[in-house]
């Protein structure tokens, strides 16, 4: 690293930030590194709770695939409440056992958004109704990054850590 | 229908103001999935700001980066982004016969390598979850390393800007058409 990379490293690590995943390769440009992480940020400290993100980031990354956003994303889920169960199902591609309706409609709808990239009438007066506008809205956000972070995974080849216990099925 | 509110100035807080000020100074305007991610201002900053990055600082010129914009629109389905992205890519330079192949949903015949190159690595990764090394090697000959970067960030940004316009309804602005597909996939 070159000496603004190290400084918006430091920086990162500093606050809490997170320097694996695509964040390795983006460390390249500072700049990018910086403003990819501000979005992460923003999802993951917002009107959606940890448990529902976390849920919406599974469902998402098993649908895009991606080995190290698995493990990243699953150890996540994990800490955030999320089911053994839970996370074993959505790794099989099996529709888990949700006993919470906010659950229900965090997964009915990340599983549509990370398909189809949209919600049908139906399926967007349902999840507005459990969730409201602004949750809804940090959803279909998290969706779409967390589409992008599998992808960035695949596409740049980055290896999972040996230290991730989330091993993405087939 | 659309199926957000779009917020006047009065009924704005400070922090969704101060976000409107700064899409005015970067895009002249608050359009696109703004008005509907302003309901989140901090949403709004974080977009702004990786968007801004991703079609301002990119290192990939216009021609392919806007190509590239429109070949992920069309994948989603994202009517706004289709309508402003496909013309941007016309304006740089992007023959209008592949353009109208891409909004069509089928092969466009190429000329240049490297637009074939950004389609192919897109198009597989979209499709398939996955690029094999022949197709990223020939995406990277195309753009650089720097490109390659660039080109993800973009995709970042364009598939939750996707999302986002679909999921709300986000119309086409007046006077433009909209497009034969979508909202979505």
């Amino acid at each position: 690293m070159n000496e603004e990379q190290g400084q918006a490293y430091d920086e990162v690590v500093a606050r809490g930030g997170r320097v694996g995943g695509p964040n390795g390769v983006y460390i390249r440009v500072p700049e990018l590194f910086r403003l990819n992480q501000e979005l992460g940020n923003y999802l993951r400290d917002n009107h959606i709770s940890a448990r529902l993100r976390q849920l919406a980031a599974i469902v998402t990354v098993r649908h895009w695939n991606g080995a190290y956003a698995w493990g990243a994303q699953g150890r996540d889920a994990l800490k955030a409440g999320i089911s053994q169960e839970i996370l074993d199902a959505v790794n099989a591609r099996q529709t888990p056992i949700l006993d919470d309706a906010d659950d229900q409609a965090v997964y009915d709808a990340a599983l549509e958004l990370a398909d189809t990239g949209s919600l049908s009438d139906a399926s967007f007066e349902k999840a507005i109704a459990q969730l409201s506008f602004n949750v809804l809205l940090d959803l279909v956000a998290s969706v779409g990054f967390f589409t992008a972070v599998a992808q960035a995974v695949s596409v740049f080849e980055v290896e999972p850590r040996p230290e991730f216990t989330a091993t993405l099925a087939p | 229908m659309a199926r957000f509110e779009t917020l006047s100035s009065d009924q704005m807080t400070a922090e969704q103001k101060s976000v409107c000020d700064d899409l005015i100074a970067s895009r002249g305007s608050v359009r696109g999935p703004f008005p509907v991610m302003l309901h989140n201002p901090g949403l709004a900053a974080a977009a702004e700001k990786l968007g801004g990055y991703a079609r301002f600082k990119s290192k990939i010129e216009p021609r392919l980066l806007e190509f590239a914009v429109s070949v992920i629109a069309r994948f989603w389905g994202a009517h706004v982004e289709w309508v402003a992205h496909s013309r941007l890519a016309q304006e740089a330079g992007m023959d209008p016969a592949i353009l109208k192949a891409v909004e069509d949903g089928s092969r466009p015949d190429f000329i240049n390598d490297d637009e074939e190159a950004v389609y192919a690595f897109l198009t597989s990764l979209l499709n398939t979850t996955k690029v094999d090394d022949a197709t990223y090697d020939r995406c990277m000959a195309a753009l650089g390393e720097r490109g390659m970067i660039d080109l993800m960030a973009a995709n970042t940004h364009y598939t939750v800007v996707s999302m986002t316009l679909n999921s709300f309804r986000v119309p086409v602005p007046e006077g433009w058409e909209t497009p034969p597909f979508g909202p979505g996939r």
